[in-house]
């Protein structure tokens, strides 16, 4: 009978600028449940990515029961913990001496506090990949890592269900789109009902397959109330009494008989050579206008332009610079730019700044520390025409997100307004409220004008 | 006989380039200088910053000397003031004790060991009560300000005696004239034209009496902002002093403030710029820190913030770029009437974003993340209000 293997791979993130409020509520909410359910559920298995910047916080934030709960869970094999750029950052557009640098961190921190010293699996931050990153993992000794599905049909790039990806001996195994959507969007989806999917899906092959969810852990119980209860322990309870459906790590694939290796070839005529650059949030149309990575950096927007500007600035100007220099004063300085340079370009201040997502907040924490980073940078090299570019994506960048700011009061407002032309009584009530705030705004405006 | 007083005030911001600085020596602070210093008989005042000082120190070492040798010959009377030009009623007292301070000792540095000036030229002539009290009580025995605000209150321009407030004498600058010069508001082709019609209308007003009258300026007005100002100007208006010295002398502050009765009188606050609007508005000071100014709001709010941090630290070297940065022209800039160009965003931002380095600075030798928190928050405000501005006016 064919038996489909089913790995999970939970992505688990905050950023560094992440306050002590929100790190509570996520801990309560899903940190601390799914690390009891890996230690309580002997059938128990899950691939995990823990970034550093959470890692950090939670032993800032004296989270010892999840610290402690993490590390049991690795030490009996319920989890496996795998490596991922320690600040979270988007690789392919990262300098690839950074990307090593990110990901020799994460090691440092898991070696140090969970006690992982293996490299197996590698997660690119987003699922962002680019086939210069394979290179760069082979040579940190990776097994695997893993690309997202959603743009390899358009390709014309077969999703194995059989077969395992190998570019010169690294596996690059491929994320359900279809399934990890369904399970992060599907929000009364049971784990017992995915499950009988799972084994209606299995009858109608004659060979072992697989399906690999990844999505972000925060899933379980923050984004979803109490999914970690009516999603994984339900279908863990499910599973203890399944025969074709069963539970494992996403290393473990690459040790069943009956998922075959296959090498990929190379492609011709194709922008890429193995496979095409993407995130597990690009869509075909994202892919065929260029935007590989749309939740993080889009073309159009000027948000993501002048983001990106500035970072790439920032790295511009550091590129040369050489670190270890031992002793002096120029040391503590040097010390604290490769400290900010490790953690001012993680994915979530981009990420707000999409056309999806909006969250001017979250975009001005990053700014600030990439403009902590510009500062130190220039006035540790006495550059004063680099702090006068920065200053000017600066200043572009406050425009960008004003201007967006604005156009999402009165998107809001205009929704709100034609929503009240369904409902009458309503209507009566809070018309003169939302009019009198739009004349505000207009007034707002014309002063502005009049001013001038 | 009537007496007149010419005080040039001359500077330049910190962050001043050089291609204008030399422009401005060329145009105007080379002319101007060396026609005082040859201007043997006649009597001037000067009021140079530090700051100026300090950018002319090296690459024009000239400009300095001929200062040097004019009040050595009893020429030029030098004034006290703010070593970097901020508006003394803006910023915390013991901020312009310490600017006083710095420009008395950089000046006596580097410009002259004899400088020992009686009294203060307030940046803008920016003048309130308190700082009457405070320049008194610093040793000092006269201020100027401008006469332009005391008609409002119903107080009369005197010509024959010195108002004085808190036992300062505030020796007050003909609006006016001072104007007439500045704006380039008059006639005059050559420098005995003002001379004549300044000492006609001295005789109209004062009569046979005795009596004064103030015209202080940019110096920068002589050859740089009026270019008909030009060096010919000056030495047709020396002469034509010289020539009419029976009626007129020009004259030193001090020797004003001496020669005439003293009389206790209220000063309004204001400054040179202060217009009826201004009192109207009680916004005293609205080309600096308007309060209809959203602008100037958030840049003194960033601007306190920012010195709060720095003198907090206390670290000589960032002390230091403190002092500097809190120069009026960044302001002046983001005024009603000044920032009417897209373009003029730029002189606001040189010193916002100077402000943003110290705080910058300041951080990496703390690492006070909530500090430069509070910062970043106000910049972001301030920058999106220039931004929000400067796309109005390229859209007008």
């Amino acid at each position: 009978m064919a038996k489909m293997y089913v790995a999970f791979l939970l992505d688990l993130f905050q950023p560094s600028s992440q306050n002590d409020k929100v790190i509570d509520e996520v801990t309560r909410e899903c940190y601390q449940p799914l690390v009891e359910l890996f230690n309580s559920k002997p059938n128990a298995k899950f691939t995990v990515s823990l970034a550093n910047s959470l890692a950090s916080l939670l032993i800032e934030f004296r989270k010892d029961k999840v610290i402690e709960g993490l590390k049991q869970a690795v030490k009996f094999g319920k989890i496996e913990m795998i490596h991922t750029g320690a600040y979270h950052p988007i690789f392919p557009l990262l300098p690839d001496q950074e990307v090593k640098r990110q990901i020799a961190l994460d090691k440092d921190l898991k070696s140090e506090h969970f006690g992982v010293t293996t490299t197996s699996g590698i997660f690119s931050p987003e699922m962002c990949y680019h086939d210069k990153l394979l290179p760069l993992y082979q040579e940190m000794g990776f097994q695997w890592t893993i690309i997202d599905d959603c743009v390899m049909e358009i390709n014309g790039i077969r999703i194995p269900q059989h077969e395992i990806y190998h570019v010169n001996d690294i596996a690059v195994f491929m994320r359900s789109e279809l399934w990890s959507n369904r399970i992060k969007n599907g929000h009364h989806l049971t784990g017992r009902e995915f499950v009988r999917q799972m084994e209606a899906e299995i009858q109608l092959q004659q060979q072992d397959c697989y399906t690999i969810i990844a999505i972000s852990g925060e899933t379980f119980g923050h984004h979803v109330k109490y999914y970690q209860e009516t999603f994984l322990r339900d279908m863990l309870c499910k599973l203890s009494k399944s025969d074709s459906v069963e539970l494992c790590l996403v290393s473990d694939l690459l040790n069943i008989k009956g998922l075959s290796k296959i090498e990929k070839p190379k492609e011709v005529g194709q922008i890429f050579e193995y496979f095409p650059p993407c995130s597990w949030a690009t869509q075909p149309d994202n892919y065929k206008r260029g935007d590989y990575y749309p939740l993080w950096k889009s073309k159009d927007n000027p948000i993501h332009e002048n983001l990106w500007k500035l970072t790439d600035l920032i790295w511009d100007a550091n590129s040369n610079i050489n670190f270890n220099i031992e002793g002096d004063e120029q040391h503590s300085g040097l010390n604290k730019l490769r400290d900010l340079l490790d953690r001012a370009f993680y994915s979530t201040q981009y990420f707000w700044a999409s056309i999806w997502f909006w969250n001017p907040e979250r975009i001005y924490e990053g700014i600030d520390l990439q403009m902590r980073t510009l500062y130190l940078t220039a006035s540790l090299m006495d550059n004063y025409e680099l702090l006068k570019a920065g200053q000017e994506i600066y200043t572009q960048l406050m425009w960008a997100i004003h201007q967006r700011t604005q156009e999402e009061l009165n998107s809001e407002l205009d929704k709100s307004l034609a929503k009240l032309n369904t409902d009458s009584d309503f209507k009566k009530r809070i018309l003169p409220w939302l009019n009198s705030i739009k004349q505000a705004i207009d007034y707002h405006e014309l002063r502005n004008i009049n001013n001038t | 006989m009537k007496f007149v007083n010419f005080l040039f005030h001359i500077y330049q911001p910190p962050v001043q380039e050089f291609d204008m600085l030399a422009k401005i020596v060329r145009e105007s602070y080379e002319p101007l200088t060396r026609k005082i210093r040859e201007a043997s008989g006649l009597k001037f005042t000067l009021n140079i910053n530090y700051s100026l000082v300090e950018l002319l120190h090296d690459p024009f070492p000239q400009i300095l000397e001929n200062i040097r040798a004019a009040h050595d010959e009893g020429i030029l009377e030098l004034t006290e003031t703010g070593a970097y030009h901020p508006i003394f009623p803006l910023i915390p007292y013991e901020e312009v004790e310490r600017q006083i301070r710095l420009n008395h000792e950089g000046n006596q540095r580097l410009l002259t060991a004899e400088f020992n000036p009686q009294g203060v030229f307030s940046p803008e002539l920016a003048f309130t009560g308190n700082l009457a009290s405070q320049l008194k009580s610093l040793g000092y025995q006269w201020t100027i300000a401008d006469d332009g605000n005391l008609d409002y209150y119903g107080i009369e321009v005197p010509f024959d005696t010195v108002y004085c407030q808190d036992e300062l004498g505030v020796l007050l600058r003909s609006n006016h004239w001072s104007n007439r010069f500045a704006n380039n508001d008059n006639n005059w082709v050559h420098g005995q034209e003002f001379v004549e019609e300044l000492l006609a209308s001295m005789k109209q007003w004062m009569g046979d009496q005795d009596g004064y009258l103030i015209i202080a300026l940019d110096g920068e007005t002589f050859g740089h902002h009026q270019h008909k100002y030009s060096e010919v100007f000056l030495s047709e208006m020396f002469a034509a002093f010289d020539q009419h010295k029976d009626e007129i002398r020009t004259a030193h502050l001090a020797e004003i403030f001496h020669h005439f009765k003293q009389v206790t009188q209220f000063i309004p606050p204001g400054s040179w710029s202060t217009d009826r609007a201004d009192i109207d508005n009680r916004d005293y000071f609205s080309w600096w820190k308007s309060h209809k100014n959203p602008i100037h709001t958030l840049q003194w709010q960033f601007c306190d913030l920012v010195l709060d941090n720095v003198r907090r630290l206390n670290d000589k070297n960032l002390n230091g770029d403190m002092d500097k940065a809190l120069y009026s022209c960044q302001f002046w800039w983001a005024n009603y009437w000044k920032f009417d160009k897209p373009e003029n965003s730029q002189e606001i931002y040189k010193g916002a974003f100077n402000l943003m380095r110290i705080l910058q600075k300041a951080w990496v030798m703390t690492g006070n993340d909530d500090d430069i928190g509070k910062g970043e928050k106000l910049f972001r405000e301030l920058v999106t209000a220039i931004e929000n501005k400067r796309h109005l006016l390229e859209n007008r």
